[in-house]
């Protein structure tokens, strides 16, 4: 009956290493993003490259919001798999967010960018620059990629973004070869006749905040 | 791409996990159930609660890995992967009006292919169109011509400074008149623009470049790509600080840009069809002769070979190889080339190192691999790494040297000084490689500080392997460093998109290496592998040139680079005088001193050879900006260069102009991209950067951690009524 007993707390102990393994990702996840606030205020103030913590591979290049459904976050240099667990990171070699061509970010499916499956065409995405300007992008379509055989299209010549993670979201096991791509296209505040309308008013009444409201309404 | 509507769509989407599970219960997964049943079965007899409890708990958690792990019930089940599922406003397909047949006409003579494309593009619609095709070239042509064939006329086009060009283009498509363009947007990538074709017309564009070509194995080859593939895009990346000017062409196009990125046809009937036509005059007989990838029928007189594709036209899906070797006792030694034009005479020439240097051992080798084992090389990368350095390993010779040096924010190296590769220290080194793991920031000057300060072999050609994925910050630091180098070679291999893969271009230019891009991480091993044996048998190093007195000669290369097994010298040269005497190469080789002397004086006199100079001037010139010279100088001297030889680069394109409209004032014409035909069995790809993984393990231990609590919990009561 001892074996029995040794067996049970045995597998309670298996148990609980691996829930709380599972826990430790999502754990770190979590955190890394607190952190990282700090060196994306640090990258605000002009630093070019704030590491979050000394030995640290990567730091913060851009800030991604949808007001929608309440998404905030750091997005990290260089999509590595020990980036990856800190933050949605952005590709290397695809154009920065708001310079000309093709932007990649990519985040993990059931962490940072479990908000994929939840994003609409039409949605508005706005992501900050370390230069303290925003870009506002939106959805344009959704699709299901195959890793192995496709690969990220830099010949675009639009200013696009492409929001990437693992498909299907609900897999158990990781490493499978298809990807969820949302694929947002920048819209340019400044062309859109309400918007200009909007600033008109807003320059007039000084109020500036309001342009971004109206934007928002418009678009 | 298979384009699903948004009506069913949304209800594929909106489809409950819970049915999908059920309608997948009774067919596949046989195991699982029965497994589950007997599990319940089991525990009925003993403890009805527990049993129950446990086994809602377990069908809960199989419920959860069946209707959510890829393989099993998906809601998607079925979505081919590139599937487009929604599609939003604006985001249509364009579908073209026009069509562009091509056909391609390949002269060979000697190791010169003068080739002719010609792009009919046929207007089916009601409307008059304007067109843009964007499509490949080999890397190395030099494009020279442009001819625009409207009926019977022929209107030349001209060579023009690339802004002044498009100017002249859009004025005539302004007012009417038919016209043409083609630009350079990557070394390998070309546009046409063809502006007003009228209704139910045809305009042919005939586009004419020269090309030298590749010798290797005693084996000739002529490719000419038909279709754009990742293959072909990674030497124009665009990259963060190289972006003038290949990238930059994609930033001048029109406000519609976006349209010009070629659409891509799937294939089928009406994809982009291709007729080829080849004459090869080698100036010997031929051994072999034969296409690669498309059945051909080849003729011959008089040691001229006449070779068609057997079906007239074939899909433009993949590119067309044509390779063929000298018949016995014809290999190539050396072989001059020269073109006069004025007062100058332009040389080329091309030296095969000959067969008895080839047998001899090659010359000893010290290998120093370098590798970057920060964090970001996590995972696939690092795996394909050890593997391809424990292949490297693996080919060193017993009188080879080598050394191991990893870096992250730390550097460590597995010797001092580079050791003998006996079977002792290898041994070592593999168990140094196999532990090789990704963790820490990227500092590489400490790592190529490390490998320079090593002690340096007299007698062993030294070859520094530098792998990494990361970024450059300090690169001036390093470039000084480099130009340290002595008498070693650099070779860079750069994994993933690193944003400065020209620094990597740049650093294996001053070693006098080459560099390796490996844009996928799954191509990592292969990659390197193909890397691996190709240095580890250098046939000849350090050439040097020596001209006759009196010769003033402007070799187009600033280094010579060192030549592999099975590779010729080839280079380029401008003499200010008529060639005579004797020119004399020497270089080491694994036997010692090497050296060769070649008569100047050519018999015949070979036309295209000066433009191939120019080109390969301008490349040279390209490649000494990235190194860090003055852009606007290089800007300056490119574009004269250009210019006087009337090719295209990226600061020139080639336009014609018909001079009457045709076009009647007061209706448009529409905008067209033609599509590019995707490469068989890929996906297109633009270029190569692949999408990392983004999963986490955080679900499946979450659910072994709950299948095992489960397993405890009942083991838990068991033993306690076994103790009662």
């Amino acid at each position: 009956m001892k074996a029995r007993v040794i067996a049970a707390c045995g597998l309670l102990a298996c148990a609980s290493w691996q829930i709380a393994d599972a826990g430790y990702i999502h754990a770190k996840a979590a955190l890394a993003q607190v952190l990282l606030e700090r060196s994306w205020q640090r990258s605000l103030q002009g630093a070019s490259t704030p590491r979050p913590w000394p030995w640290a591979d990567t730091w913060p290049v851009a800030r991604l919001r949808v007001a929608r459904i309440d998404v905030n976050e750091i997005v990290l240099a260089g999509a590595s798999g020990r980036t990856l667990a800190f933050g949605p990171a952005h590709v290397d070699g695809t154009a920065m967010p708001g310079s000309v061509g093709l932007s990649v970010i990519a985040g993990h499916r059931d962490t940072h960018f479990e908000f994929l499956r939840q994003l609409q065409v039409g949605d508005e995405l706005w992501v900050d620059r370390p230069d303290g300007s925003s870009i506002f992008y939106r959805v344009r379509h959704l699709a299901v990629l195959d890793a192995r055989a496709d690969r990220v299209q830099l010949d675009a010549a639009t200013d696009a973004l492409e929001l990437v993670t693992c498909f299907p979201f609900d897999a158990i096991v990781p490493g499978g070869s298809q990807r969820y791509r949302v694929l947002a296209e920048r819209v340019s505040l400044a062309k859109h006749v309400f918007v200009a309308a909007g600033r008109r008013v807003a320059r007039e009444q000084n109020v500036e905040s309001k342009v971004q409201s109206r934007a928002n309404e418009v678009m | 791409m298979r384009t699903t509507t948004e009506h069913d769509t949304q209800r594929q989407l909106g489809t409950p996990f819970g049915q999908a599970f059920h309608a997948r219960r009774g067919t596949g997964e046989q195991a699982f159930p029965v497994r589950l049943s007997r599990a319940r079965l089991l525990h009925l007899r003993r403890r009805d609660i527990t049993a129950n409890w446990l086994a809602l708990a377990i069908s809960v958690a199989f419920y959860f890995l069946l209707a959510a792990s890829p393989a099993h019930a998906n809601p998607m089940d079925g979505v081919r992967a590139g599937s487009l599922l929604l599609r939003g406003r604006g985001a249509n397909v364009l579908q073209p009006a026009m069509r562009v047949e091509t056909q391609v006409d390949a002269q060979v003579n000697g190791m010169i292919a003068r080739v002719t494309v010609r792009q009919v593009f046929r207007n089916d619609g009601e409307d008059w169109m304007d067109g843009v095709y964007v499509f490949p070239l080999s890397e190395k042509s030099a494009v020279d011509r442009l001819e625009m064939h409207i009926g019977e006329r022929v209107i030349v086009g001209e060579i023009r400074e690339r802004q002044a060009a498009r100017k002249v283009f859009e004025q005539a498509q302004q007012a009417g008149k038919q016209a043409s363009l083609v630009e350079q947007e990557r070394p390998n990538l070309f546009t046409t623009s063809v502006a007003n074709v009228p209704p139910g017309e045809t305009v042919t564009v005939e586009i004419g470049y020269l090309e030298s070509l590749d010798y290797d194995h005693d084996q000739w080859s002529l490719r000419i790509p038909l279709t754009l593939t990742p293959r072909y895009v990674p030497g124009g990346m665009p990259e963060g600080s190289e972006a003038a000017p290949q990238a930059q062409g994609f930033g001048t196009r029109p406000p519609d840009g976006a349209r010009i990125t070629p659409p891509i046809d799937p294939g089928g009937v009406d994809s982009q069809r291709v007729s080829i036509h080849v004459s090869v005059d080698a100036g010997f007989r031929l051994a072999t002769l034969r296409s690669l990838h498309h059945p051909t029928r080849v003729s011959e007189s008089q040691a001229i070979y006449r070779i068609e594709l057997v079906e007239r036209e074939v899909p433009a899906d993949r590119d067309f190889e044509l390779v063929w070797s000298p018949d016995v006792g014809a290999a190539a030694g050396a072989a001059l080339f020269t073109e006069q034009v004025g007062a100058e005479t332009y040389a080329l020439l091309m030296l095969v190192p000959p067969h008895e240097e080839r047998t001899v051992a090659t010359a000893p080798r010290e290998a120093i691999y370098i590798i970057d084992t920060s964090g970001s090389m996590e995972g696939n990368s690092i795996r394909q790494a050890r593997k391809a350095l424990a292949l490297a390993l693996g080919r060193l010779r017993p009188n080879d040297l080598f050394n191991v040096i990893r870096f992250s924010d730390r550097t460590e190296t597995l010797y001092v000084d580079p050791v003998p590769a006996t079977p002792g220290h290898i041994g070592d080194a593999l168990d140094f490689v196999a532990a090789l793991d990704a963790n820490g920031g990227t500092e590489m000057l400490p790592a190529l500080q490390a490998a320079l300060r090593m002690r340096v072999s007299p007698v062993h050609l030294r070859q520094i392997v530098f792998i990494t994925d990361g970024a450059v910050g300090n690169e001036e630091e390093l470039f000084k460093l480099i130009a340290g180098i002595g008498s070693g070679r650099l070779f860079t291999v750069g994994i993933g998109a690193a944003p400065n893969g020209h620094f990597m271009r740049t650093a294996a230019a001053m070693g006098r290496g080459t560099f390796t891009f490996i844009g996928a991480d799954s191509d990592v091993g292969e990659r390197m592998g193909q890397l691996f044996e190709k240095i580890e048998r250098p046939a000849l190093t350090d050439i040097e040139l020596a001209w006759p007195d009196g010769i003033k000669a402007e070799l187009s290369a600033s280094r010579i680079p060192d030549v592999y097994y099975g590779e010729p010298v080839v280079l380029t040269a401008r003499l200010a005088s008529a060639p005579l005497g004797l020119l004399s190469l020497s270089g080491r080789s694994g036997s010692g001193f090497w050296m060769r002397q070649i008569p100047l004086a050519s018999p015949r006199t070979d036309p295209g050879v000066a433009s191939l100079w120019a080109r390969n001037r301008i490349e040279d010139l390209l490649d000494q900006r990235r190194a860090g010279a003055d852009p606007e100088t290089i800007h300056q001297q490119v574009l004269a260069l250009a210019l006087e030889h009337r090719l295209v680069s990226p600061y020139t394109s080639l336009v014609a102009v018909d001079r009457t409209p045709v076009r009647p004032i007061g209706i448009d014409s529409q905008m067209s991209a033609l599509p590019q035909t995707a490469p068989a069995g890929s996906a297109w790809a633009g270029a190569q950067v692949g999408y990392p993984a983004t999963a986490t393990p955080a679900r499946l231990h979450f659910l072994i951690g709950f299948v095992l609590l489960l397993a405890g919990l009942v083991l838990v009561p068991r033993a306690r009524r076994g103790q009662a």
